[in-house]
């Protein structure tokens, strides 16, 4: 009744999988040689794209790159860059704040200095701001992003609600929603990077519209989150989860849950990023969907949209092929990278001569860039990269009654003034 | 009290249902994988459109293939590496008495509470050091340390139960140490091989942290690291990634049901030590 | 529940009772030492070697970037005990792994003795039941956590019979989180649970239950005072695994829920990985790592003392 012929025969497949396996293996290494760019990126489903543009433009290189999501890329990157085995060219953030951004990396020396390159004259001061490190330009920022409010054009219509461009007409609006049965906005908070695009787009108006110079402020220890307008945003957050602004269970949904909520107008909309539009659009090719600035006064000329630049790509300031990564980096920065780029996240490019057509659904944001009515993300100008983690965690615990506004905003302090 | 009674039939009934349980969420996951993006229904209606164009679509467009290829590779050289040493040696582990026997056996033991957070950034040094990163050789080398411990503990533990006289049988015939352990320990000890090889497989097979950093930057990927960069790249079609799952623990699935029998009894034999 | 003794044919190739033959004129094998060499040299190479080196910036400040770093001495430690996070994540840890030791190995129990008796498909239940195991813990995660989202299948399955009362936010409440984790590693290491009591159970003899059930002993005086002692073997094992396993717990939780909502389902894995990567506090995750190391080792060395004690005391 036993027989042994499965253990024969997984002997045999075992023995044959070993000898084709073993010696098929030998051939995977191979050096970088002149002809080969090594990259790591985070932007998945769109670098693909301008690497293979990048290959044909100059016959016989090849690049060998690699895509993770942001956490997992930030483990890689500074494992590979504190051993000496990073790839010649790689994601890099803006400004502070996160653990991959560019004054992290550049402080040690790891970045190359992109500054005598063409385009980094070129940048808006906006984007210098976050792009350089004591002067000198290291991330190459070929797109800009903003954060508000993103509609589904046919569930607006259907719900017979137009976008609302001051706070009360926000709240209306919400409840107006949730009564049709179809509430205003997605919220994917259980990625918890997600909750802190509501609370962004509310500070900027909030915080930032009385005072444009409020991070010089803080960083002088003038101002604390706990004592300024940010107590205000955070209770207008809070304001509008109690009005049914948002889908039930928040904590429950994730990042790609909210997208498939917002695109098949299971919610009139979402707040999110710019570029949710193009993951919105792959899930309901037929959809419309347009970007407005998210209110929060009663003062519609007084709305701003937190708009800044998006992560972008640094040179290994000990590549092994430095000429190709160079070429690469203004390849990105090129009028037809960029355009590539942009066009496939659905951002905006960052240098402005480079002849893109702005998507119609994204006018607005545009208009807003070029009308200076703008503030980079908050956390892009934080001493550390503590102070984003501490919200990120805490706002999920106000949202489930772990904590309160005031236990988060101290703590935030706290984070903060512990310095870089 | 061998009989089929009522009682039993009760017995199988509930046993049944607590399988259908368990087994529920796999159905869910077939289900999403073979449905099309159009068919929105809820995900335990059985989709009235099956189709099998996510697998193909997944099986190109996240170059499962090779991935599928490295991960048999790793596996299959690992294991043995890591089933040869140990089991060699448990053999003087288990037999010999003196402290620098029970010392040895002790640190191994201690390789079993090690967290691998602690190890991981100077061993990624080491590989660097030794050119190995970006290719499979350098996750052989990790696993064939890596699971030394647990599996030395398996096969002390079985060796100690069994008897020693057919060794001593051996030696008086006049066979040397390597041939008494190659001709009666060896033999011996297929129960809890079968247990070592299946657990080791297993958890090399799996693991997806060390992979994602060791083979970072190289084309080469295993499996579980080509689904999460795959998840990644297609946030939004949960078909098409489900698809990849299903792809994923097909080898591992199929192989398990061929090789049941042997490995559910190789397996309960080589725990009873 | 009866305890039907099963049909199937003790191991031939080893049975239970073969106890050593009597200890008379014994040439005595003595296996040399080296042939534990090439293990030896790889477990130190890949293992022990890293680690010791790995324990020196639990005593740094380093950030994992910056190549200057300073001795901070115990500093990481006395800041640890400072830290709500680091607390609640050991809190968490030692929950998680008590709430999966006993869920786990008491289901496998019961699986085992439901499938070790004469119903007719043992053999498939066996098979069935155990394949969760084998499953990548990373894709059971992401099948989890698409099934628990506030539309995914377990709620719809609420609904479908009728208890749509029971629909819950599964990952995203502070209250449920650590369950639903919990939940969802018992559901992949139950069979695992049970195939090692069933080899337990199997080598029970027979006769024994037979002659016990003649003296009149019910089926849990039975279980108690005839199987549980022969068991013991596999208790050892099983919550030795399950203890380790849940003690160092990290892929689950990690693409569950992230260690969320806010710290809700942090364990001293996902903390490690967050401060050294998200955070760029290397030197305190690697003291982290560092306790770790010591509550795994306090509390696998404590059980095994415990239950080998016992064993012996059962054989």
């Amino acid at each position: 009744m036993k027989t042994r012929t499965p253990v024969t025969l997984a002997a045999a497949v075992t023995a044959a999988a070993v000898l084709a396996a073993c010696s098929g293996g030998t051939k995977a290494s191979s050096g970088g040689d002149s002809k080969t760019l090594t990259l790591a990126s985070v932007d998945q489903g769109s670098v693909e794209d301008v690497v293979k543009a990048f290959e044909k433009a100059n016959p016989g290189v090849k690049v060998r790159f690699t895509t993770s999501g942001a956490d997992q890329y930030q483990q890689q990157i500074r494992t590979q860059l504190s051993s000496g085995t990073a790839p010649d060219v790689m994601s890099v953030w803006p400004g502070n704040g996160n653990p991959g951004a560019t004054y992290v990396l550049a402080k040690p020396g790891y970045l190359r200095d992109l500054s005598d390159q063409p385009w980094a004259a070129k940048l808006p001061d906006a984007v210098k701001s976050v792009a350089q490190y004591e002067g000198k330009t290291y991330n190459a920022v070929f797109g800009l992003n903003g954060i508000g409010a993103v509609y589904n054009e046919q569930a607006m219509a259907k719900a017979g609600l137009t976008p609302p461009d001051t706070w009360t007409k926000l709240l209306d609006f919400c409840r107006a929603a949730k009564a049709k049965g179809t509430p205003a906005f997605a919220l994917g908070n259980q990625d918890n990077w997600v909750t802190q695009l509501v609370l962004y787009a509310l500070v900027a108006t909030t915080v930032y519209g009385d005072d444009r110079d409020f991070d010089k402020k803080m960083q002088g220890g003038q101002v604390t989150f706990a004592k300024s307008p940010w107590t205000t945003a955070l209770d207008k957050y809070l304001t509008m989860e109690k009005t049914g602004c948002f889908q039930k269970n928040p904590l429950g949904t994730n990042y790609e849950a909210s997208q498939g909520l917002a695109a098949t107008g299971k919610t009139l909309g979402i707040v999110q990023g710019n570029w949710v539009i193009a993951l919105l659009k792959g899930k309901n090719p037929k959809g419309t969907f347009s970007f407005k600035a998210l209110p929060a006064t009663d003062d519609p000329s007084g709305t701003l949209i937190p708009a800044a630049a998006g992560a972008g790509y640094g040179v290994n300031a000990k590549a092994k092929n430095e000429d190709l990564a160079l070429k690469f980096v203004n390849f990105v920065m090129s009028p037809k990278g960029m355009n590539l780029f942009v066009k496939k996240q659905g951002g905006l490019p960052s240098l402005p001569d480079t002849g893109y057509a702005v998507d119609p659904s994204l006018e607005e944001l545009s208009t807003f860039i070029q009308e200076d009515r703008t503030v980079p993300f908050m956390d892009q100008l934080w001493p550390n990269a503590k102070v984003q983690q501490t919200m990120l965690s805490g706002l999920q615990e106000i949202f489930s009654g772990q904590s309160t506004p005031k236990r988060l905003l101290g703590e935030m302090d706290a984070d903060y003034q512990a310095g870089p | 009290m061998n009989r089929y009674r009522r009682r039993t039939l009760a017995l199988e009934l509930a046993m049944i249902a607590i399988a259908l349980v368990v087994g529920f969420p796999v159905y869910v996951l077939v289900n999403l994988a073979v449905r099309p993006a159009s068919d929105t229904s809820s995900p335990i209606t059985p989709t009235s459109s099956p189709t099998l164009d996510n697998f193909t679509q997944a099986w190109q467009q996240g170059a499962l293939g090779g991935a599928l290829g490295n991960s048999v590779l790793v596996t299959v050289c690992s294991v043995v590496i890591v089933l040869a040493v140990s089991s060699a040696a448990a053999y003087p582990l288990a037999r010999v008495a003196a402290r620098w026997s029970r010392g040895t056996y002790l640190m191994f033991l201690l390789g079993l509470v090690l967290p691998f957070q602690l190890a991981s950034l100077p061993l990624y040094q080491t590989m660097r050091d030794m050119g190995l990163l970006g290719t499979p050789w350098a996750l052989v080398l990790f696993y064939s340390g890596l699971q030394v411990p647990f599996t030395v503990f398996l096969y002390v533990g079985f060796l100690r139960a069994l008897p020693r006289d057919f060794e001593d049988a051996a030696l008086i015939d006049g066979c040397t140490s390597l041939q008494s352990f190659r001709y009666v320990v060896l033999p011996m000890l297929k129960p809890v091989t079968v247990t070592a090889l299946v657990l080791n497989a297993v958890a090399v097979w799996n693991d997806f942290f060390t992979p994602l950093l060791y083979l970072s930057g190289s084309a080469q990927q295993t499996m579980p690291v080509a689904i999460a960069g795959f998840v990644g790249q297609y946030v939004t079609d949960w078909n098409l990634i489900f698809a990849a799952l299903v792809t994923s623990i097909l080898p591992v699935l199929i192989v398990y049901f061929v090789l049941q029998r042997s490995i559910i009894n190789g397996f309960a034999g080589g725990l009873r030590g | 529940m009866a305890l039907a003794p099963h049909k199937q044919r003790p191991d031939r190739e080893r049975s239970p009772d073969a106890e050593p033959a009597p200890r008379v004129r014994r040439a005595r094998t003595t296996p040399p030492w080296w042939f534990a060499l090439p293990a030896l040299l790889l477990f130190t190479f890949v293992v022990l070697v890293p680690s010791a080196r790995g324990l020196y910036y639990a005593f740094t400040d380093w950030d994992g970037l910056d190549p200057h770093f300073s001795f901070v001495g115990l500093d990481n430690f006395s800041d640890m005990l400072r830290d709500p996070d680091a607390m609640q994540a050991i809190g968490h840890t030692l929950l998680i792994a008590v709430s999966i030791t006993v869920v786990q190995n008491g289901l496998g129990l019961l699986l085992a003795l439901g499938v070790n008796t004469a119903i007719k498909s043992r053999n498939l239940l066996r098979v069935f039941l155990f394949a969760p195991a084998v499953i990548t813990p990373i894709v059971t995660a992401y099948l989890w956590r698409n099934l628990l989202g506030p539309d995914g299948a377990v709620n719809s399955l609420w609904d479908a019979v009728g208890l749509g009362g029971l629909r819950q936010d599964w990952l995203g409440s502070p209250r449920l989180a650590l369950w639903a984790v919990v939940a969802v590693i018992v559901w992949q290491f139950a069979g695992y649970s049970m195939v090692i009591f069933l080899a337990g159970l199997q080598s029970v003899p027979k006769e024994v239950h037979e002659a016990a059930a003649i003296d009149g002993a019910g089926p849990v005086r039975r279980f108690w005072s005839v199987t549980r002692p022969l068991l013991a073997p596999a208790f050892t094992i099983n919550l030795m695994l399950s203890i380790i396993g849940g003690l160092k717990l990290f892929d689950q939780v990690y693409a569950l829920t992230g260690g969320g909502p806010g710290h809700a389902t942090d364990t001293i894995s996902t903390l490690i990985y967050k401060d050294a990567f998200t955070l760029g506090e290397f030197g305190y995750s690697i003291a982290l790592a560092v306790v770790l190391t010591i509550i795994v080792a306090v509390a696998s060395t404590g059980q095994y003392l415990v239950l080998s004690r016992n064993e012996r005391a059962a054989s």
